[in-house]
């Protein structure tokens, strides 16, 4: 019997524990989070802050978020957020396209290409059109494209090429510019 | 144990069990709301959100210090291909040509055949080449194709990482991870020589963070025919069904498991020596077989990453001539380490083992392919180490490893290289690399008796070695503006040891090392975008080969100097990509082959085309038109008892419905 309670105490401790560190889970989840669901959180936020110019926008209210590398878990989140939370049903859409692809229809175009000349290319062959272009890879801006996202020790961090934007006529919310590095 | 110790053990099992349950909602009510928190924070708030762990970048090919090319999901798509070597035609420097409707002969840098022996094909890390008389069944390596996110193809030898027999190249097909392949999509294509592909897949996902997805696909494809215009009997179909799981169970940790099985027919009609002459007899193949491959990759720290792998094949090939079996397993290990910001170290371990049993089959008295032994089991122990050093930052890297493999055949082979790259500007890659690498000996060369004549036999030898290459190859990338890609590659080959099959003096052609070799060439990959919607790319090889056979060789059939004449000295292949609409795109590819005097083929142009119609997001159309400029033209001769047959004009359409 003895025996018995004590299963049942240890039972009730493990039980409580584990709670609670599930719930602590929880907590660290809302500050935590892995670098690529962050960055699809970024991406999907940025239709909110930036105006597309005329003819653009022009009798199109549906965004269109373009892919363009390969199938990686950035790509499987963005598909999750449309999902749950495109509640003006099919207001935002995503396709996943390389580099030979059409990219005049997108909006906002996410280059996760390793590759440099296809990165350069993709810069070169979207300068001037309406579209936001968006890069995690390295030296980004630099190289002119337009929004980068870049590591700050364990944060990510914005950075824009306000000659890339005038060029793309894109307007940026000002909130927005306020919490960016600017380049040059 | 005891009674009483088992019975515990059970109530604790259970007790675990019913904690994990309890908690498991909790759990899975944290990963819900991690996306709908983020997507509830301002862009500020996101910014001071912290990242559990950063993933590594892979490396960039521009920079790689090898002759890397990558194809990717939609290059596959507008390819216009219904094969992976269909494919594999557009990457530069690749030879492929279609033996018949259900064999090809690929391979990189020279010794093409059906047994091409010196190109490794993997799967998701599974290697596909056959130890039994090397080279790949190509008609049997399929998935649906909208399910594979990239080939990388690496010509000249990766030894030093992926093992022996990547001697000329190595090809690695990836399939995409499940939580890419949500949904449905079903595609279904019929033409002149293809009488129908049907492929579905349908991917879902329980819970938050567990992906799948399940496919089904069926081909079958008309008869070829022969130089004089009669079917030459080689119709085939497969079927195949699998899945993907893919895990992550934390950020730091992530496991797949990937699986097949598939069965089909590969007709052949077999022209057989005897004593009377060649007697024609349908030697009709039957293949079936299946895999399982599991993966766990774990981060340790930002600077240290581990995964573990294995997996297990099982292949059954049945032909009048020859019933073969075999299960292959494996397991790899591996270790990539950061120890500085100047030094990247990885290393490995490998186990493989393999278990064959080989029935030879009698034909009219005659049996034409034993194995002996019949049946064997084999074991290869292999380790790695390589390790890349920043010597000036962003400027110049020095790779240098090597890999240890024990071979059941011949013992230790070590397999070392050196690799340089130097980024001369940010738009501009000069490498160079000195590789070492050997194609082990097969189970045919070590034991097979294959009858060629009513007279001769060819025959595998206890005493047969490695083929060996040292490799020296120049690589040079250069993109001026954003229109312009430019890609050079250089190499010189020095083979030993190369494989000859002498003269006993009593009709046996024996297996021996007694030939070297030279090859040398370059290759050239070029992309020039016209518009923005209209891209070109220009590719050319070059190849020649010379073998010599060693004082004192007898060869009476010429088998070695032969593989001078069976790859292309030029290659040409142009392509074209436009986009005439937003959803309406026309794609071309133009091929160059020169003659292969030791295949008896002339010299051909190959024209594909393909015009493909989005009309909405989820119907794609398109109308695919291969080797359109002649009827029909032979691109190989396959080596053993066959009849010559030529590739025909294919024209199919195709329905794809993703949602």
């Amino acid at each position: 019997m003895r025996l018995k309670i004590a299963t049942i105490k240890n039972a009730i401790y493990i039980f409580l524990l584990h709670g609670l560190i599930s719930l602590a889970g929880i907590s660290i989840a809302s500050a935590q989070q892995s670098e690529e669901i962050l960055k699809a959180a970024f991406i999907y936020n940025f239709i909110s802050f930036v105006d597309w110019p005329e003819p653009a926008s022009k009798g199109n209210q549906k965004k269109l978020l373009c892919y363009v590398g390969e199938a990686g878990p950035v790509l499987a989140y963005l598909r999750e957020i449309v999902r749950r939370h495109d509640t003006k049903d099919g207001a935002v859409s995503i396709e996943q396209k390389n580099r030979d692809a059409t990219i005049e229809p997108c909006h906002i175009l996410y280059i996760s290409d390793l590759n440099k000349a296809d990165i350069d290319y993709l810069i070169g062959k979207s300068a001037d059109l309406p579209v936001l272009v968006v890069s995690d890879t390295n030296n980004f801006v630099e190289r002119g494209g337009m929004v980068g996202m870049f590591m700050d020790g364990n944060k990510v961090r914005l950075e824009i090429n306000t000659t890339s934007l005038e060029k793309s006529r894109l307007v940026i919310d000002s909130d927005l510019m306020e919490l960016v590095r600017q380049y040059p | 144990m005891s009674h009483i110790d088992l019975f515990m053990l059970h109530r604790k099992l259970c007790l675990m069990l019913l904690i994990s349950m309890t908690t498991l909602p909790f759990v899975v009510h944290a990963e819900e709301n991690a996306l709908d928190n983020l997507m509830k924070m301002s862009l500020q708030e996101l910014q001071n959100v912290k990242v559990t762990s950063v993933s590594k970048r892979p490396e960039d090919p521009f920079e790689a210090a090898a002759a890397v090319y990558v194809v990717t999901a939609d290059d596959i798509r507008r390819a216009g291909a219904v094969t992976i070597p269909d494919i594999l035609r557009t990457v530069p420097g690749i030879e492929v040509a279609q033996i018949d409707t259900n064999k090809w002969a690929v391979t990189s840098r020279g010794f093409n055949g059906q047994f091409s022996n010196k190109l490794l094909v993997l799967v998701d890390g599974r290697t596909v080449y056959t130890p039994l008389f090397s080279g790949v069944f190509w008609n049997i390596q399929d998935t649906v194709l909208e399910d594979i996110s990239r080939i990388e193809v690496i010509r000249g030898p990766g030894a030093t990482l992926w093992g022996s027999n990547a001697v000329n190249g190595v090809i690695n097909i990836i399939t995409k991870g499940a939580e890419n392949t949500q949904g449905t999509y079903i595609s279904t294509l019929a033409g002149n020589e293809e009488r129908v592909t049907g492929e579905a897949r349908y991917g879902g996902k329980i819970g938050e963070d567990f992906y799948y997805r399940v496919f089904a696909k069926h081909f079958d494809r008309t008869p070829s025919q022969t130089l004089q215009g009669v079917d030459a009997g080689d119709d085939t179909y497969l079927s195949r069904t699998g899945f993907r799981a893919d895990w992550r169970k934390t950020d730091f940790d992530k496991i797949t498991v990937i699986g097949d099985i598939y069965s089909g027919m590969e007709r052949q009609i077999a022209f057989l020596p005897t004593g009377l002459g060649s007697v024609r007899t349908d030697v009709d193949e039957r293949v079936k077989g299946g895999s399982i491959n599991s993966r766990w990759n774990h981060t340790f720290s930002k600077t240290s990453r581990l995964s573990i792998q294995t997996y297990i094949d099982h292949i059954e090939r049945n032909t009048a001539l020859l019933d073969q079996e075999r299960t292959t397993f494996d397991v790899d290990i591996q270790h990539n380490w950061d120890i500085s910001d100047r030094n990247e170290l990885t290393w490995g371990v490998g186990y493989r083992y393999f278990q064959d049993d080989l029935d030879e089959k009698n034909i009219n008295g005659t049996t034409y392919l034993n194995y002996t032994p019949d049946n064997s089991n084999n074991n290869i122990y292999s380790a790695f180490i390589q390790d890349k050093l920043t010597i000036v930052p962003e400027k110049l890297f020095l790779t240098l490893g090597s890999k240890f493999e024990h071979h059941y055949f011949t013992g230790l082979e070590v397999q070392p290289n050196v690799r340089v790259s130097y980024l001369i500007t940010d738009r501009q890659t000069l490498w160079g690399a000195v590789t070492r690498a050997v194609r082990s000996p097969t189970r045919g060369e070590d034991g097979l008796d294959l009858v060629l004549s009513s007279t001769l036999s060819q025959d595998g030898s206890e005493f047969f070695k490695s083929e060996e290459l040292v490799a020296y190859e120049l690589g040079y990338r250069y993109q001026p503006n954003w229109r312009m890609m430019f890609d050079a590659t250089v190499f010189y080959n020095d083979y030993d040891s190369l494989r000859t099959f002498e003269n006993d003096g009593l009709g046996n052609l024996v297996a021996n090392n007694n030939s070297n070799g030279e090859g040398y060439g370059f290759e050239l990959a070029s992309r020039y975008s016209v518009t923005r919607n209209w891209n070109l790319y220009a590719n050319y090889s070059f190849l020649t080969l010379d073998i010599h056979l060693n004082d004192g060789a007898t060869e009476i059939v010429d088998f070695s100097e032969k593989n001078e004449g069976l790859s292309a000295k030029h290659r040409v292949s142009l392509m074209s990509r436009v986009n005439l609409t937003k959803n309406i795109e026309l794609d071309n590819n133009l091929y160059f082959v020169d003659n292969l005097p030791e295949a008896d083929v002339d010299a051909y142009i190959r024209f594909d085309t393909r015009i493909g119609w989005r009309p909405t997001k989820y119907l794609e159309l398109s109308l695919v038109g291969q080797n359109l400029f002649d009827d029909q033209h032979k691109e190989f001769s396959q080596s053993l008892y066959s009849v010559p047959s030529e590739v025909g004009r294919s024209i199919y359409g195709r329905a794809s419905l993703r949602f």
